[in-house]
């Protein structure tokens, strides 16, 4: 395939300089691309899709018509992360998740950072999924988020910046493991020669940290049970819980497969009720027990918060994180970095106004066709307005909402992302890419060396979301730096 | 103040109680299922609260079908009591007996609190719960006009202020039953003008928010000798607000005086949807009665 006509443009390139040369971490993926032939790669793109397809490698896309699941579409140039950038990137990460872990405990226990008036406490006493009922409940080891999922993006100098926190249910570790296993099959020689950092260690990763934090109750000699819980199969993520469960040999249960007897959760088997210690559930918290939060929910299981609350079930992630990725929360982290941590964040914000500060508000008023807008509790690229390419009705409709309702509104100025060499119809283009990385925190916090990478087909486009037309790359943390 | 020692139900409706009151309370909930349901969690707020005003003497829950009950105090300190029914069963008896000792109202005068003190943050912050909307209580724009009605010359001083707003309510809505239901919010009341005590308690928390002055919801029982005509139950709601340098201070806009002695406070929390008394879900047919029967005795 011809790398000759590849242009990098005005943006930062993984693979190129800016002057058109490798960056030297590429080098074996670059002689590798130059000596397949368009067939060949086509070929190899095509056993793939199908093998994606027969895996059941899919995703749901809500309010669509064309049918509800989709293949998550997989291109196949990997993305590739030398050792000493990773390493940077993780202790960033490791950084991150310990103060917001700190904070949530805060946040539930004495509030000594609204009390020190870091953050403003109405942000926090307002925020949608601010769990009032959970004040001064001790969660097992003291850890409220045990999987966070990261955005990181690069900006036009190539530094890594987060973009977002995902504490509550994040998804796309199954995509990460299932891209591995496809660029393995496509690209042996290649794979075996790159030297490359394993993910498939993951799944019982995973387990470790769901077994860890066990209730006490249980003693530590007692092997806990372990479910996933999922709401169901029309769920976008399904394919990802029942890929999960499998990877760490646990049930996977529904709603109507567990019960509640005495403040004790119970799975139903055909050998009768079997205890059940952890949970890992992949539903929100307002869903988790129609008797305490939405009554109207038939996902989740009548009296599971009371099983929480007395200490008999541990639930990954704890009920109420949801607070700390707030976007309007997000503002506050490298503050909430130093303020638990006494140390200077080491990976950095995208800059972010908030519409409920009258200056920040009256700039974003000003000028909304250059800023990307986002509600402060939506995931998804739902409720999300990107200024610059959005149709004027729809800038309008977003200064009323902003006016409206400022506590629920950021705005931030687009960063252009950098791109990725991605396979298209004339060949390889560049293409916008972010990177999600997966944190597990159990007994120690390890971050998975690599993660999803998700890229934005669409040319031009910014959105790498899954549901908005967005793909996915292997990403190759080196054991080296090249 | 020192009352004449006559007989209690000759007194004037509006002269308060002042004398300790022992009052025995009974708070029967029966619900009959259409047909057999299971799988019942519920939860309960029907113990009072032990406070300045009050003690509850004796408390006993009582659970037909019989069942284990825990209890864990909920965000406002209300005691919750839990219990769960798994097995098969047509009907469900709820029933409390409160043993309850009242106490008039002995704290120092009420201090005069203007709007700056009320606008600092300690006050903002700390009463935060009680100073924006809640599920039943919206701060719309219904609401704040007839907060604006309420106290056209704005906020002077928080009690007298928020005994202005309480008979506000009391002169112009329409103390009518059946008029609203338990999910009737604060601004469904604007504009049907009328409703029983949890209304006025609503409606009276959107006008004091809307001044912020930080209010919350109190449910309750109420030793009830004038029945307002077609009153039925002992149960009561009102509410109380935050006097910075004094503390909680209840006020009634239903019966237009602050709670003496013949009251008994339950729960305290946003709104009504904080502190049902009694709430919870089963499997089963949709279909059910419900009968509530409540009763408020003096021994003393």
């Amino acid at each position: 395939m011809l790398l000759d006509q590849y242009k990098t443009e005005d943006f930062f390139d993984e693979m190129f300089t800016e002057d058109g040369g490798i960056r030297p971490h590429y080098q074996k993926i670059a002689d590798c691309l130059r000596s397949l032939d368009p067939a060949e790669h086509r070929g190899k793109q095509t056993a793939v899709d199908l093998a994606f397809m027969r895996s059941g490698v899919t995703f749901t896309v809500y309010n669509d018509d064309q049918g509800t699941e989709r293949i998550f579409p997989f291109d196949l140039v990997p993305r590739v992360i030398p050792n000493n950038e990773w390493e940077k990137m993780e202790r960033g990460l490791i950084q991150r998740i310990t103060a917001l872990n700190l904070f949530l405990h805060d946040i539930y226990h004495d509030q000594k950072i609204l009390k020190d008036r870091i953050i403003p406490p109405h942000y926090i006493l307002g925020a949608k999924h601010f769990r009032r009922e959970f004040m001064g409940f001790n969660v097992p080891k003291d850890i409220y988020i045990h999987i966070c999922g990261t955005d990181l993006i690069r900006d036009r100098q190539g530094n890594y910046l987060v973009l977002e926190d995902n504490l509550r249910c994040p998804s796309g570790a199954s995509y990460m493991l299932e891209n591995r296993a496809a660029l393995k099959r496509a690209f042996p020689a290649l794979y075996r020669s790159a030297r490359v950092q394993q993910v498939d260690g993951y799944g019982a990763e995973l387990r470790k940290v769901l077994q860890y934090v066990s209730p006490p109750s249980l003693g530590s000699t007692t092997q806990p049970n372990v479910v996933l819980l999922t709401p169901g199969v029309f769920n976008s993520a399904y394919f990802e819980h029942a890929f999960l469960a499998r990877q760490m040999g646990i049930p996977i249960v529904e709603g109507r497969d567990l019960v509640v007897r005495d403040a004790r959760v119970y799975m139903r088997t055909t050998t009768g009720l079997v205890p059940v210690d952890v949970i890992y559930r992949r539903i929100d918290d307002d869903f988790l027990d129609p008797t305490i939060f939405r009554p109207d929910s038939l996902l989740g299981v009548p009296g599971l918060v009371h099983a929480y609350r007395s200490g008999n079930v541990s639930l990954a992630n704890s009920i109420g994180t949801g607070v700390a990725d707030d976007k309007v929360v997000y503002y506050f982290v490298p503050k909430i970095i130093k303020y638990y941590l006494g140390e200077e964040p080491i990976l950095q914000n995208v800059d972010t106004f908030l519409a409920s500060e009258a200056d920040d508000r009256a700039y974003i008023l000003e000028n909304m066709e250059k800023l990307v807008v986002k509600s402060a509790n939506e995931a998804g690229g739902y409720g999300m307005l990107m200024g610059p390419w959005a149709p004027k009705a729809e800038v309008d409709s977003f200064r009323e909402q902003v006016r409206a309702n400022p506590r629920n509104f950021i705005a931030q100025h687009p960063i252009s992302l950098s791109r990725h060499p991605t396979s298209c119809e004339d060949g390889l283009e560049g293409r916008h890419v972010d990177l999600r990385p997966y944190i597990l925190y159990g007994e120690k916090i390890t971050v998975t060396p690599g993660g999803l990478t998700r890229v934005a087909l669409r040319k031009g486009s910014l959105v790498v979301n899954s549901s908005q037309g967005g793909g996915s790359k292997d990403t190759w943390v080196l054991q080296g730096d090249s | 103040m020192i009352l004449p020692n006559q007989a209690a139900d000759t007194m004037s409706n509006d002269a308060p109680w002042t004398e300790p009151l022992l009052l025995s309370i009974s708070h029967l909930t029966r619900y009959s299922y259409e047909g057999n349901v299971k799988d019942s969690f519920n939860e309960a707020r029907l113990q009072p609260v032990t406070d300045s005003l009050q003690q509850c003497l004796e408390f006993n829950l009582h659970i037909d079908p019989e069942t284990p009950i825990r209890d864990y105090p909920d965000f406002y300190a209300n005691c919750v009591h839990y219990f769960d029914v798994p097995e098969a069963h047509d009907t469900l008896e709820v029933e409390a007996k409160s043993l309850v000792q009242t106490n008039p109202e002995d704290r120092w005068e009420i201090p005069l609190v203007g709007q700056e003190r009320l606008e600092s943050p300690s006050v903002q912050d700390h009463f935060f719960d009680f100073l924006h909307s809640s599920e039943f209580v919206s701060l719309q724009a219904e609401v704040w006009r007839e907060a604006i009605d309420a106290l056209p010359g704005g906020l002077t001083d928080v009690w007298k202020d928020t005994v202005t707003i309480g008979e506000h309510i009391n002169r112009n809505y329409k103390y009518t039953p059946l008029s609203t239901n338990v999910n009737t919010r604060a601004v469904e009341v604007v504009k049907k003008k009328q409703g029983v005590c949890q209304d006025f308690a609503h409606l009276m928390l959107g006008l004091c928010r809307t001044h912020k002055i930080p209010a919350r919801y109190v449910s309750g029982y109420f030793l009830n000798q004038h029945k307002i005509p077609g009153e039925i139950e002992a149960s009561h709601a009102w509410i109380e607000v935050l006097i910075p340098g004094y503390g909680w201070k209840g006020y009634d806009p239903t019966h237009r005086r602050v709670p003496d002695t013949r009251y008994v406070k339950l729960a305290v929390g946003r709104d009504y949807g904080d502190i049902r008394p009694v709430g919870g879900t089963f499997r089963g047919k949709g279909t059910r009665k419900m009968i509530v029967e409540v009763s408020v005795q003096r021994l003393g």
